[in-house]
C-alpha cells in the first residue's frame, strides 16, 4: 500500500521526466547491484545524459541566417508550445465542471472561472480580484492558460505545484474562504459529481482527487498554435516586418534573458526594479510587493516575482503583479525602464507590442470559434 | 492417535503456508522496497548530475533557457519527495541512512535557493553581457576618444568572460575603467546606448561578485557527494539487510524443514501404527485359527473319546453278550429238550441260569440303553398316550414283586389326561420307578400313583412309596448313573443307571423327572409331560402277565435249504446247530473263517449264508463284498450274525450289504423269522413254488397256512408278535378286533363326505392291518388316506370293497393267528 502510494506519487511526479526512463523493467538489473552498481551507475548516467539533452526548437528551426540575428540562432532560449496532453476526458472534463463550480467557495457565488475567465485570456482583467469577502486581494490574477507549464505557482512562486496552489484561492478569506472539508461535503451532495467520482475515481471524494480533476483540466489549456510558434518552427515569412522588428528588439534588448522558456516566462524569479527603483517611484509598498521574500525571509528575495509568462500577454491587462499597468505598450516600457535601464521609443515599443501579439494561442475558450488569433 | 497426528500434520502445513505468505509479507516486500530505495537514490544522483549538467550549461552559455535547468530540479524534488516517503514505509531503515537522506535534503533544498537566485543573477548577467556586447560595435563606432573605446572593449572583454570574473588584479582597473566610462557617456548624455552600455557594465561589475560566489556556491553544494556517500552507506545497508533477509530464509528454511519433517514422521507413525495394527488384527486373527484348529482337535478328540466309549460299550455289550449267548441259549435248549426231559431239580438249575442270565443280559440292555440315549440314537415315537393304560401295564409286571414283598399297590387314579410319549419308554421309566418303589420300599408298605394335570400344557405323573426316603443332600445325585446311594451293599439288585436312564429319557420326550423325600416316610418321584390333547388308541389294560417265553412256533424245523455258518466260535456254531436242527429239512454247513466260508460258499451254494462280522482274518463285512464280487455267490441272500448290537453297527452292516441281520444272544425267533423270511424270498424270487414240508408241527403248520395267503406279510407278524413284550399280544387281539369295526364305520363314514373322519379311519386301518402285515389292506387303506387327504372320495367305495373283499381273506388267518398266540399263552401260564 504503502509502496503503491510511493510509486503513484513518482509517477505523477516525475511524469514525462527523461529520469523516468529508468522504469521498473531496470529493477531487476538494479538488485544485482553488489556486481554491478558502479557501471550501472555510470550506464545509467551516461544514457540519462544523452536522452536529457534538449534539442532546442530554436536551433532546429531557426536557420534562416539572414534573415535573423546570430544571436538568435545560436540559442534563443524560446520554444513552441507542446501539444495539449493526453489526458483522461471524463477528469478533464470533471476538472472543468469543479473550475466552473461556485459551491466551492463560501458563500456559492466565486469559482475558479471567477477570476479566470477562460474566454478573457484565463483571467479577470482585474487589477486585483475580488473574492467572496468582496475585497481587493493583494496582486493580479494571472492567466490560467498553460499553467501546467510554470515552474512555480504565485507571483511570489510559494506553490510548487498546480495541487498545491489551489490550497491558496480556497482557503483565503478573501477568495473562496471555504476548505477541502466543505467542498467534500458539497460535492458529496451533488448525486451528479458522486456519480462522476464513482465512476472516476471509485467513488474517492477527496482533497487529492479533487485536485487531480481540476489539475488535470487547466492541463488541457494549453494554448498552441500561436503565430509565434509557428514562426519560430520554421514559418519565416508569417511575421509581419513589425512583429519581426519586435521579436528582433525581444531579444537584442535582452527582454528574452527573462521572459525566455517555453513560456516566455514562468521559470524563474526577478527582481522587479533592477536598474531603476520600481516600487520606489510607485509608492505605497506593500507586503504583496515584497515578493519572493514573504516566501523565503531573505532579504535578498526582496521584491523578487516570478517572470510571468508572456504567452497570451495581450488578453491578460491589467499587467504586473499589481496589475497597475492596464496598457501592454504601458507595461513595455516600464519593463525596459525598470528591468533593462532603457527608455524605448514609440517605434520600438510598438513593434514590441505587435511581437507579443504573436504569442495569442488558440483555445476552443478563447476561440470559441476557431478564429485566427490577430 | 494417528487423527490426531494428522490433525497436527495439517496444522504444520497450514503454518508453513501462514509463515510463508507472512514472510513474503515481512521479508520480501521490504527487500523490494530497499532496492526500490536504492533505485531512486541512485536516480537522484543521475538527476544531480543532470542539474549540475544543466546549470554548468547555462554558466558557459550553452544554453540560456531555464526550462531545462527547471526540469532538471523538478526531478529531482520529485524524486526526493518519493524518496522520503519511501523511507517513511521503511522504518527499519538504519538511523544512519535516514540522516544522510535527511541531509541531502536539507542541501538540496539549500542548492534550490541557491538555484532560483543563480538563475535571477545569470538572467541578468548574461543580459547585460549580451547588451553589451552587442551594442558595443555600434557605440564604439561613434565614440572618437580611443582610450574609451579601448576602456570599452577591456571591459567588455573581462566582463564577457565569466571565468575571469574572480582574476582580483584587475577588478580595480575594470573598475576604474567604468569609472572613466561613466565619466564620458555622462558627459555625451546623448548617448543613450553608451549610458546604457555603461549602466549594464556597472551592473555587472556589481553583481560579478554575486554571481560568482552564488554559483560557487551551487557547485559546491556537497550534494553530490552526500548522495555518493548515501550510495556507499546504503550498500552497507542492504547488505545487512540482505543477511537478514537470508537468516530469516535459513530459519524459515529450518523451520519449514522440521516441520515437514514432523509431517512425515506424523505419516510415517500413521502408516506404522497402521501396520502394526494389521499385524496385530493378522496375529489376531491367527491365534483365532489357532485356537478354532485346536477347539477342533478338542471336538475331534472329544468325539473320538466319545467313540472310543460307545466303542467301549460295544465291544463290553460284544464280549457279555457271548458268553451269555451260551448261557440262556443253552438253558433254553435244555428246557425245550422234549426228548430228554429235564429232571426238576435239573429244571430249577437251568431256570437259575437261565434267569442270571437274563439278568445280566438286561443289565446289559440297559448300559446299552443309556449308550444309545447319549449317542443320540434313540428314536422315539411320540402318540398320545393315556397314563392310566401304562400303569396298568406296569402294574402287572411288578405285581409279583410287590407279592413277595407283601407291598401293597395302589389303585390307580382315575384320569383322562393324556399325554404325549412314546408308549413303550414311558413304560420302561414307569416300570423303573415302580419296581423301585416296591424294590426299596419297606415291608409291608405302600405304593401310591398320581396323574393329574398341572396345567393346560402339562401332567405330573407320580409314584409315591413308603420307604425310608432318600436325605435331602443325596436327592440331587439321584439321577446320575451308577450311583446307588449307599445301597449298593445292600441286598437289592440294580445297575444304578435305571433313574439315569429315565431321566433322559423323560427329557428326551420333552418332560421332567424329580424327586421328593422325607427320611422315614417316603418318597415320591415324579415326572412331568406334555399334555396331549387328542384320543389315545383305546388301548385296554393288560390284564395278564406272562413271562418272555419262546415262541411255540419255533419249536421245529419248517423250512428247508441249506445253510452256510460263518463262525469261529465254537459254543455259538453249536447253539446253532441245535437251533436249526430243530427247524427242520435245513442242511446247515459250517465254516471256521471267512475264507473257508467264501470256498464252501461256491462249492456248496446254499440258499442262506450266516455270517459273523467278527471273524479272525478276513472280516465278515469283507468276505461279503467277495461274495457279491463273484458271480456264483453274489445273489445268495447273506444274514450278519454279530454280537455287536449298537444301531450303529447293523445301520453300518445294512449299508455293505447284508440282506439281514441277527444279534448275539441269538433271539431265536428273531433269528428263525429272518431264516424264513430270506429262504422264502429265495424260492419266491426264484419262482419256484413253495416247498411244503409235511411237517405236523402246530408251529410250522401256522406258518405255512399263512404262507400261501401271500397278502400277510409272514415275518412282519412274527416279528411283531416277537419283538413286543408279552402283554401286547392285548393289543394286537385289539388291533385285529378293530379292523372289521373300522371297515364298517368306514363304508359309512363315506357317504357322509367328513373326509377327516374317513382319514383318520384311514390311518387308523393302516397302522392296524399294518401290524398283521396285512399289505394289500395296508396299501389300499393308504389310497383312502391320500383320497380323503385331497377331499376326493370317488375312489374310495370301490377301494373299501376291494378291503372287504381282502379282509374275508386275510381274516381267518389273523383269527388263527391270534388263537395260536392265545393258546401259546394259555400253554405257558399253565406251565
Amino acid at each position: 500500500m504503502i509502496r503503491s502510494c510511493a510509486l503513484d506519487a513518482l509517477t505523477s511526479e516525475v511524469d514525462g521526466g527523461a529520469i523516468l526512463a529508468i522504469g521498473n523493467e531496470r529493477y531487476e538489473m538494479i538488485q544485482k547491484f553488489r556486481v554491478c552498481t558502479l557501471f550501472g551507475l555510470c550506464l545509467i548516467g551516461v544514457l540519462a545524459t544523452t536522452w536529457a539533452t534538449p534539442l532546442y526548437a530554436a536551433d532546429v528551426n531557426v536557420v534562416n541566417e539572414d534573415s535573423v540575428p546570430i544571436y538568435v540562432i545560436a540559442g534563443a532560449p524560446v520554444s513552441p508550445l507542446p501539444e495539449k496532453p493526453a489526458v483522461d476526458e471524463g477528469i478533464a472534463e470533471l476538472g472543468s465542471r469543479l473550475f466552473h463550480e461556485t459551491r466551492l467557495s463560501a458563500n456559492g457565488q466565486v469559482s475558479c472561472a471567477s477570476c479566470h475567465v477562460l474566454e478573457q485570456g484565463g483571467d479577470d482583467g482585474m487589477a486585483s480580484s475580488i473574492g467572496v469577502s468582496g475585497k481587493q486581494i493583494g496582486t493580479n490574477a494571472p492567466t490560467v492558460f498553460n499553467v501546467a507549464m510554470n515552474f512555480s505557482f504565485f507571483w511570489d512562486g510559494r506553490a510548487e505545484t498546480m495541487e498545491d496552489q489551489m490550497d491558496g484561492p480556497v482557503h483565503s478569506p478573501d477568495e473562496m474562504a471555504s476548505s477541502w472539508a466543505d467542498i467534500i461535503d458539497v460535492l458529496n451532495a451533488s448525486a451528479e459529481y458522486q456519480q462522476s467520482f464513482d465512476d472516476l475515481y471509485d467513488g474517492e471524494i477527496s482533497e487529492r482527487t479533487i485536485k487531480d480533476a481540476i489539475a488535470t483540466f487547466q492541463r488541457t489549456l494549453v494554448t498552441g498554435g500561436s503565430k509565434f510558434d509557428r514562426f519560430i518552427s520554421g514559418d519565416r515569412t508569417l511575421f509581419s516586418a513589425a512583429e519581426l522588428q519586435g521579436y528582433e528588439s525581444f531579444m537584442s534588448l535582452g527582454c528574452v534573458s527573462c521572459h525566455q522558456g517555453v513560456l516566455l516566462g514562468g521559470n524563474l524569479y526577478q527582481r522587479l526594479g533592477i536598474f531603476e527603483d520600481y516600487f520606489g517611484d510607485r509608492g505605497n509598498v506593500s507586503a504583496a510587493d515584497y515578493g519572493r521574500f514573504n516566501v523565503t525571509g531573505a532579504e535578498e528575495d526582496r521584491y523578487y516575482f516570478k517572470v510571468p509568462s508572456l504567452r497570451n500577454v495581450a488578453l491578460t491587462a491589467p499587467y504586473l503583479h499589481d496589475g497597475s499597468v492596464p496598457y501592454l505598450a504601458d507595461v513595455v516600457s516600464i519593463m525596459a525602464y525598470y528591468q533593462l535601464g532603457l527608455s524605448l521609443d514609440t517605434n520600438q515599443i510598438e513593434y514590441l507590442v505587435a511581437f507579443l501579439k504573436t504569442l495569442t494561442g488558440t483555445h476552443q475558450y478563447l476561440n470559441p470559434n476557431g478564429d485566427e488569433p490577430s | 492417535m494417528s487423527r490426531n497426528l494428522l490433525i497436527s500434520g495439517v496444522l504444520s502445513i497450514l503454518l508453513v503456508i501462514g509463515i510463508y505468505s507472512s514472510y513474503q509479507r515481512w521479508f520480501q516486500l521490504d527487500v523490494r522496497l530497499y532496492h526500490y530505495l536504492l533505485e531512486q537514490i541512485q536516480e537522484l544522483r543521475v538527476s544531480d548530475a543532470l542539474l549540475d549538467k544543466s546549470i554548468l550549461e547555462l554558466r558557459t552559455g550553452i544554453s540560456l533557457n531555464y526550462d531545462h535547468v527547471n526540469n532538471s530540479a523538478t526531478a529531482m524534488r520529485s524524486i526526493s519527495t518519493s524518496i522520503d516517503l519511501t523511507v517513511e514505509s521503511l522504518p527499519e531503515l538504519s538511523e544512519s541512512v535516514t540522516k544522510a537522506i535527511d541531509g541531502i535534503g536539507e542541501l538540496n533544498n539549500a542548492r534550490f535557493v541557491d538555484l532560483e537566485r543563480y538563475k535571477s543573477q545569470h538572467a541578468i548577467y548574461r543580459n547585460s553581457t549580451i547588451f553589451v556586447q552587442t551594442q558595443l560595435v555600434e557605440v564604439v563606432q561613434e565614440i572618437d576618444d580611443k582610450s574609451i573605446v579601448a576602456a570599452i572593449v577591456e571591459v567588455s572583454d573581462f566582463l564577457r568572460d565569466p571565468l575571469l570574473q574572480h582574476k582580483q588584479r584587475k577588478t580595480d582597473r575594470v573598475s576604474s575603467e567604468i569609472d572613466i566610462l561613466s565619466e564620458y557617456a555622462d558627459a555625451n548624455s546623448d548617448n543613450h546606448v553608451l549610458i546604457s552600455i555603461v549602466r549594464h557594465m556597472r551592473l555587472l561589475q556589481m553583481r560579478g561578485d554575486d554571481i560568482s560566489s552564488t554559483m560557487t556556491s551551487l557547485m559546491s553544494s556537497g550534494v553530490t557527494g552526500s548522495i555518493d556517500a548515501l550510495l556507499k552507506l546504503y550498500h552497507t545497508e542492504l547488505i545487512n539487510v540482505q543477511d537478514r533477509v537470508k537468516a530469516a530464509n535459513i530459519i524459515l528454511s529450518v523451520v519449514a524443514i522440521t516441520l515437514l519433517f514432523m509431517i512425515a514422521f506424523a505419516v510415517s507413525r500413521i502408516f506404522r501404527d497402521r501396520k502394526s495394527l494389521l499385524n496385530l488384527t493378522q496375529s489376531l486373527e491367527n491365534r483365532v485359527k489357532e485356537r478354532t484348529a485346536d477347539l477342533e482337535l478338542a471336538m475331534i478328540e472329544a468325539e473320538s473319546a466319545s467313540e472310543s466309549k460307545s466303542q467301549f460299550l460295544a465291544s463290553m455289550s460284544h464280549e457279555l453278550r457271548t458268553p451269555l449267548n451260551s448261557i440262556i441259549g443253552f438253558g433254553k435248549m435244555l428246557e425245550l429238550n422234549h426228548e430228554e426231559p429235564l429232571s426238576p431239580d435239573q429244571k430249577i438249575a437251568v431256570g437259575h441260569i437261565k434267569n442270571g442270565g437274563a439278568h445280566l443280559l438286561s443289565l446289559v440292555d440297559e448300559v446299552l440303553d443309556l449308550s444309545k440315549i447319549e449317542a443320540r440314537e434313540l428314536e422315539l415315537s411320540v402318540e398320545h398316550v393315556h397314563p392310566a393304560h401304562v400303569f396298568g401295564d406296569c402294574l402287572e409286571l411288578v405285581r409279583g414283586l410287590a407279592d413277595s414283598k407283601n407291598v401293597s399297590l395302589g389303585a390307580l387314579m382315575e384320569s383322562d389326561n393324556c399325554v404325549l410319549a412314546d408308549y413303550g419308554r414311558l413304560k420302561q421309566v414307569l416300570l423303573n420307578l415302580l419296581s423301585n418303589a416296591v424294590k426299596y420300599n419297606r415291608d409291608g408298605g405302600s405304593v401310591n400313583f398320581g396323574c393329574e394335570a398341572l396345567s393346560d400344557d402339562t401332567v405330573r405323573i407320580s409314584v409315591s412309596d413308603s420307604g425310608n426316603g432318600i436325605p435331602n443332600e443325596n436327592l440331587s445325585e439321584m439321577f446320575t448313573p451308577f450311583n446307588r446311594l449307599g445301597m449298593e451293599a445292600s441286598q437289592i439288585e440294580g445297575t444304578g443307571i435305571g433313574l439315569t436312564i429315565s431321566k433322559r429319557l423323560i427329557e428326551e420326550m420333552g418332560g421332567r423327572i424329580g424327586c421328593e423325600s422325607e427320611v422315614g416316610i417316603g418318597s415320591t418321584f415324579w415326572l412331568e409331560l406334555p399334555r396331549s390333547h387328542g384320543n389315545a388308541l383305546a388301548q385296554p389294560v393288560a390284564t395278564r402277565e406272562t413271562q418272555h417265553r419262546v415262541n411255540p412256533l419255533l419249536q421245529s424245523g419248517s423250512v428247508t435249504g441249506d445253510i452256510l455258518y460263518v463262525e469261529d466260535n465254537p459254543a455259538n456254531r453249536d447253539l446253532m446247530k441245535m437251533i436249526l436242527g430243530r427247524m427242520g429239512n435245513l442242511t446247515l454247513h459250517i465254516a471256521h473263517t471267512a475264507e473257508i466260508g467264501i470256498v464252501m460258499a461256491e462249492e456248496v451254494h446254499p440258499d442262506l449264508i450266516l455270517m459273523d462280522i467278527n471273524l479272525p482274518g478276513m472280516s465278515g463285512t469283507k468276505a461279503l463284498s467277495v461274495l457279491r464280487q463273484n458271480e456264483n455267490t453274489k445273489d445268495i441272500p447273506v444274514v450278519a450274525a454279530s454280537a455287536n448290537a449298537l444301531p450303529h453297527d447293523i445301520r453300518t452292516a445294512m449299508e455293505s450289504g447284508f440282506d439281514g441281520y441277527i444279534t448275539k444272544p441269538f433271539d431265536i425267533p428273531v433269528m428263525i423269522t429272518t431264516i424264513s423270511n430270506l429262504l422264502e424270498g429265495v424260492d419266491v424270487d426264484k419262482g419256484q413254488s413253495v416247498s411244503v414240508a409235511n411237517n405236523s408241527s402246530r408251529s410250522t403248520r401256522v406258518a405255512l397256512d399263512y404262507a400261501p395267503l401271500g397278502e400277510l406279510d409272514i415275518g412282519r407278524i412274527l416279528s411283531a408278535v416277537q419283538m413286543l413284550p408279552p402283554s401286547y399280544r392285548a393289543i394286537l387281539e385289539n388291533q385285529a378286533n378293530s379292523i372289521p369295526v373300522i371297515l364298517r364305520e368306514l363304508q359309512h363314514v363315506s357317504s357322509t363326505q367328513d373326509f377327516k373322519a374317513v382319514e383318520t379311519l384311514a390311518h387308523k386301518l393302516k397302522t392296524n392291518s399294518g401290524t398283521f402285515g396285512a399289505r394289500q389292506i395296508w396299501s389300499l387303506a393308504q389310497e383312502v388316506e391320500n383320497f380323503a387327504r385331497d377331499e376326493a372320495l370317488e375312489e374310495i367305495p370301490r377301494l373299501l370293497d376291494d378291503m372287504e373283499k381282502e379282509y374275508d381273506i386275510v381274516a381267518p388267518v389273523i383269527a388263527r393267528l391270534m388263537a395260536d398266540l392265545e393258546a401259546d399263552a394259555n400253554a405257558l401260564n399253565s406251565e
